[in-house]
Order: C-alpha cells, then sequence, then structure tokens
C-alpha cells in the first residue's frame, strides 16, 4: 500500500534452523541440524516432514471469530502498464472487492475485501481470465486458532477451506512473492498465530504446475470438508 | 529517391532499436501495435473506442481516410471490431474512362478493354462501409512478464467503393470476407508478432453509361477483384519507462512493421462479355511496405500512434508514399460506481 508504513511481523520465532510456533498459549518448538531454508533434495525431506507435522498441527485448530480481509496475487502474461490496468479493473467489478493495489513490476497485486462479504476465490481467478491473463499464484494469510476441530478443514463465513499438505516446489513462487512484500509493499499487521497459505487449483496454478500436481489436487475433498464453495490451501512456508 | 529513402530510414531504425536493446533488463515488453491486432484480446466486457487515418498526396490531391473502430471483449478470448470509414479515395462510381471497347463492325463484335487510371483526381469524401473482424485465441502460454499467445481471425467488409484496383482492402476498398492466423510473443522488452491470413474480396457492380450510346440502356460492368495473401511481421520495443512503477507513467514505444501482400489480378465483365485487362494497377502484384512507428500511452490508457509507410519492396498501386498514418484509442471499464483506479 503506497505510504502505509504498518509493521509487517513474523508468524513465527526463527531460532537456529527451527521454529517457536505459538497458537495462543500453545507452544510448539522444532529444531533440525540443517538449515531448512536452503532447498536442495536432502532439505527437501526435511520440509516434507515438517509438512506432514503442521497439518497435523493444522488439523486441530480453526478460524475462529476471524474475517478473511485481503489476498495476494500473482498474474502471468502481463507485459504492460495497460494490461495490469485491465487486470485490476476486472478485479475491482467484482462486488466484495473493496480495493486493489498492482505492483506493475512484479505483476502481483493486493486485493482488499468488504468487510460484509465473503470474497470468493475462483471469482478473482475468473476475473482475471476476463482480462486475459493468468493466476501465478493466489495467496491469503489466516488466523488460525485453538478450537473446534474440523479436521483439515476451517470455514470462514460461507467458505470452507481444506488444508492440503506444504509442497516446498509448489509453493516456492508465492512464498518468493511474500518475503519479497515484506520489504516491498508493507501489510496489515500478522499475528503470531497467522499463517500464510497459497490456494490450489486449476485456476491458480501454472499450467506446468497444475500438470505436475493433478493428482493431487483432484483427490475427493473429506466428508468433513463438505460445504457450499471448498476450496483447497497449501502453506506458503514449512513451519 | 523514396525507396532509397526508405531503405535508410528502415535501416536506421533497426540499428536504433538494436543499440536500445543492448541495456536489456528483465521487464515488460509492447504488443499495442500501431497497425496490426496482436493474438491478445480486448478484456471481457470492455469496451474500446480507437479513432485512426492516413494521409498521402497523389500527385498533389491528398487523400484522406478517416476510420472510427468499436472494440469489445465478447468473451476473455473473443473479441469483436466494428469499423466504419471515410475517405476521398474514390468517387461514388467507377471512372468513365477505366473502360473502352472497340466495335468490330465487320465481324459484328465488340472488344472491351482497361485504360489506364487517372491519378490526382479530385473526389469527395464519402461513406465506404463497415468492417467486421471477430478474433479467438486458442494458445495462450502466460509467464512472469512474457507470454506467447496465438489466434484465429475473420473478417467481413460492407463496403461500397468504386475501387478501381485490383488489390482488395477488407476495412475500406472492397467488400468480402478474410482469415488468417495471428502469432504474438513476448519477451524482456520485445513484443514480435506475425499475421498469415487470406482475403477473398467481392464484386463491385454499377451500369456505366456508353459513351457512343450504342448501349443506350447503359453497360453493365462487374469488377471482381483479385484475391489475396497478407503476411505481416510487427517489432515492438518498450522505450520508457524503464521500469514501472504506477499508472501515471507515460509510456513510449518503437515500432517496425513490415506489410507485405500479393494479390492476384482482377476480372472485369462488360455485358457479360470478359475484359482484356491491360492496366497494371488491375494486374497481379506483391509488395512488400515498412512503417516504423512511435506511440505514447499516457495515464496507462490513452494511446497515440504515429506511423510513416514506405515501399520496401515493390510497392502498392492504391496508395502513394510516404504515408502518414495516425490513431488514438481509449478502453472504457465498466467498474462500480465506487470503485476508483489508484493512480
Amino acid at each position: 500500500m503506497p505510504g502505509s508504513t504498518i509493521e509487517y511481523r513474523p508468524t513465527y520465532t526463527v531460532v537456529q534452523y527451527g521454529w517457536v510456533i505459538k497458537f495462543g498459549q500453545q507452544k510448539v518448538t522444532m529444531q533440525f541440524k540443517v538449515n531448512p531454508f536452503r532447498v536442495n533434495p536432502s532439505n527437501l525431506a526435511f520440509m516434507y516432514i515438517r509438512s506432514v507435522l503442521l497439518v497435523a498441527v493444522l488439523s486441530t485448530v480453526v478460524a475462529k471469530g476471524q474475517q478473511l480481509n485481503l489476498m495476494e496475487i500473482g498474474i502471468d502474461g502481463l507485459t504492460c502498464s495497460l494490461c495490469s490496468r485491465s487486470v485490476e479493473m476486472s478485479l475491482r467489478k467484482l462486488d466484495f472487492v473493496q480495493t486493489v493495489y498492482m505492483d506493475l513490476e512484479k505483476t502481483q497485486g493486493r486485493i482488499y475485501f468488504k468487510p460484509e462479504l465473503d470474497p470468493q476465490p475462483d471469482k478473482i481467478a475468473q476475473a482475471v481470465k476476463n482480462a486475459g491473463y493468468s493466476v501465478r499464484f493466489l495467496t491469503a494469510v489466516f488466523r488460525l486458532t485453538a478450537g473446534s476441530s474440523k479436521g483439515k478443514c476451517f470455514s470462514i463465513g460461507k467458505n470452507t477451506f481444506q488444508i492440503l499438505p506444504f509442497r516446498p516446489d509448489l509453493t516456492w513462487s508465492a512464498r518468493h512473492a511474500a518475503k519479497e512484500n515484506r520489504s516491498v509493499v508493507q501489510a496489515n499487521p500478522v499475528g503470531l498465530d497467522e499463517q500464510a497459505f497459497r490456494f490450489i487449483g486449476k485456476q491458480y496454478l501454472t499450467k506446468t504446475e497444475y500438470t505436475r500436481y493433478r493428482k493431487t489436487i483432484l483427490e475427493p475433498t473429506p466428508d468433513s470438508c463438505k460445504g457450499s464453495s471448498v476450496y483447497k490451501i497449501t502453506p506458503i512456508d514449512p513451519q | 529517391m523514396i525507396e532509397e529513402f526508405a531503405k535508410h530510414l528502415c535501416r536506421l531504425v533497426v540499428l536504433a532499436i538494436g543499440l536500445l536493446s543492448f541495456n536489456c533488463e528483465t521487464s515488460l515488453a509492447q504488443e499495442l501495435f500501431p497497425l496490426q491486432e496482436a493474438a491478445s484480446n480486448v478484456p471481457k466486457g470492455t469496451v474500446g473506442l480507437r479513432a485512426f487515418g492516413s494521409l498521402y498526396s497523389e500527385w498533389g490531391t491528398n487523400r484522406f481516410l478517416t476510420s472510427l473502430r468499436f472494440m469489445y471483449g465478447l468473451t476473455p478470448k473473443v473479441t469483436v471490431l466494428i469499423t466504419s470509414s471515410l475517405s476521398n479515395h474514390h468517387s461514388s462510381r467507377l471512372p468513365k474512362d477505366l473502360l473502352y471497347h472497340l466495335h468490330d463492325y465487320a465481324n459484328a463484335n465488340t472488344v472491351f478493354k482497361t485504360n489506364s487510371i487517372r491519378r490526382g483526381l479530385v473526389y469527395p469524401y464519402q461513406f465506404n462501409g463497415i468492417h467486421l473482424y471477430v478474433k479467438y485465441r486458442f494458445v495462450t502460454m502466460d509467464r512472469q512478464g512474457r507470454h506467447f499467445r496465438m489466434a484465429v481471425y475473420g473478417e467481413y467488409g460492407w463496403i461500397r467503393s468504386a475501387h478501381d484496383e485490383s488489390e482488395p482492402s477488407l476495412l475500406d476498398d472492397t467488400k468480402g470476407w478474410g482469415t488468417g492466423l495471428i502469432a504474438s510473443w513476448l519477451r524482456n522488452r520485445w513484443a514480435i508478432s506475425w499475421i498469415g491470413g487470406l482475403t477473398i474480396p467481392g464484386m463491385y457492380a454499377e451500369v456505366q453509361q456508353d459513351p457512343d450510346v450504342f448501349y443506350p440502356d447503359g453497360i453493365y460492368t462487374k469488377i471482381r477483384y483479385g484475391n489475396a495473401i497478407v503476411n505481416n511481421l510487427s517489432v515492438g520495443y518498450r522505450l520508457f519507462p524503464k521500469k514501472y512503477r504506477h499508472y501515471n507513467q507515460d509510456n513510449t514505444n518503437l515500432y517496425l512493421e513490415f506489410e507485405s501482400k500479393y494479390f492476384g489480378s482482377a476480372r472485369i465483365w462488360q455485358n457479360g462479355n470478359p475484359v482484356v485487362i491491360q492496366t497494371p494497377t488491375l494486374q497481379a502484384n506483391w509488395y512488400v511496405e515498412v512503417y516504423p512507428g512511435i506511440q505514447k500511452i499516457i495515464r496507462s490508457n490513452l494511446r497515440f500512434d504515429f506511423s510513416v509507410g514506405m515501399p520496401l519492396l515493390k510497392r502498392s498501386y492504391t496508395r502513394f508514399y510516404p504515408i502518414f498514418l495516425v490513431g488514438i484509442q481509449r478502453y472504457f471499464y465498466p467498474v462500480k460506481k465506487n470503485s476508483r483506479l489508484a493512480l
């Protein structure tokens, strides 16, 4: 947001090759002997193990009393400021969108929603498609607090979100963009109990990513995740 | 002389673009070609308006073409363009001396032939007709800051011009239809687009007065223009801004567009009798033209184009050189009343 000076606080505390994650009063400590930030084949195994642990932790929490007020989106195929403007205007036509800020050089943007309406990620992807371009990633930050469990799912308004295991290769672009944004575009305050996720689905992935992960994406939704609008998400950070 | 000048200018523009590209960095290119349609579409539900025109001097007489284009994104992949045009390129009827006939009384035979076209005559402005163009994008390969796209197009011209040359143009000269393929590729600051197409013109017919009053009811004259193969190549380069920061930055883009056309000979009948085509302007021909151009985009929407066309190989008989082209274009986005673009 131009002119904003709101500090972006990390969702986790980094210790030597590990993290301390807090969910309200609960605290989970994970520590590793190697640097998990380095993406190489051996670290990918660690990341996968962490992701399994993460899903195990997240499956016991739900989003409680929160609103989804913003999403970040990366757009492929944009080639000029006129094109970015077309995407922005297409997004602004959505009734649940409050405002949109585009980073023209990085071809990504931040979408703010109206508090009284539930955002619909599929309509966001369709708006980008209507403008003639493709979604590179779509991410959102959820506040996950301890409470009643619904398996690997949680609901906000009419939307239900199913958490898929962390895939480091699948979420690299979104994670990279999120890290860049922390220094370039200031974000809303994010508490220690908040977590960034990437939306997973044909309309939210590049064609290459979708082809590679189609099998995982097409797996049936568990009964606990049934709802009128179910969206699959995966954490973009491995904690 | 003009050809030599055109070739020198073309070399200069190519050299300038080449030098500018040395400082090429990963950023966004331009495909908003002033003359050619790229494979990309108008956003769904968006309306665009474009006014454009051309000017050249024909033996001291200025020839103008003024067009107004309505653009609409029917779906994310289908764009519709409707263009109407005014020009003083032609009279409302074929030239009286375009054709002549000889009476062979001994054999009771009449021979019909074509005359040379007189140049520089002053014609009034007239409405040429409507041109419909539909484009469907069927290949989309998007990456960050680059893409490759392909589209197929179809066009139809309801044009009622007394066109007296073989070369067809569905925008302003001849009725008929056309189809073709478009491929556009963008990387870094560059944009390249190719169009390959076919034009099948219709016929023009009118009743001409017989100067000899041999045919008191007049002579029914019918012209079938030559089919054409279109092969165009456009190159674009973003000069400014070096880096995008906000929508208020003005864009300056350079373009080099090559238009080539091969077309067959016209066929003419008078009272059902075939006419001997002996005029070069009505015979088969091909040519390659080059159009260096510059473009300014203000506030990421209002677009101004300026190009100059010159012959590179052979020439078109339907126009004279240099030909100057200007255009202005704007998109109108249907947005909510309380939604204002952040600039």
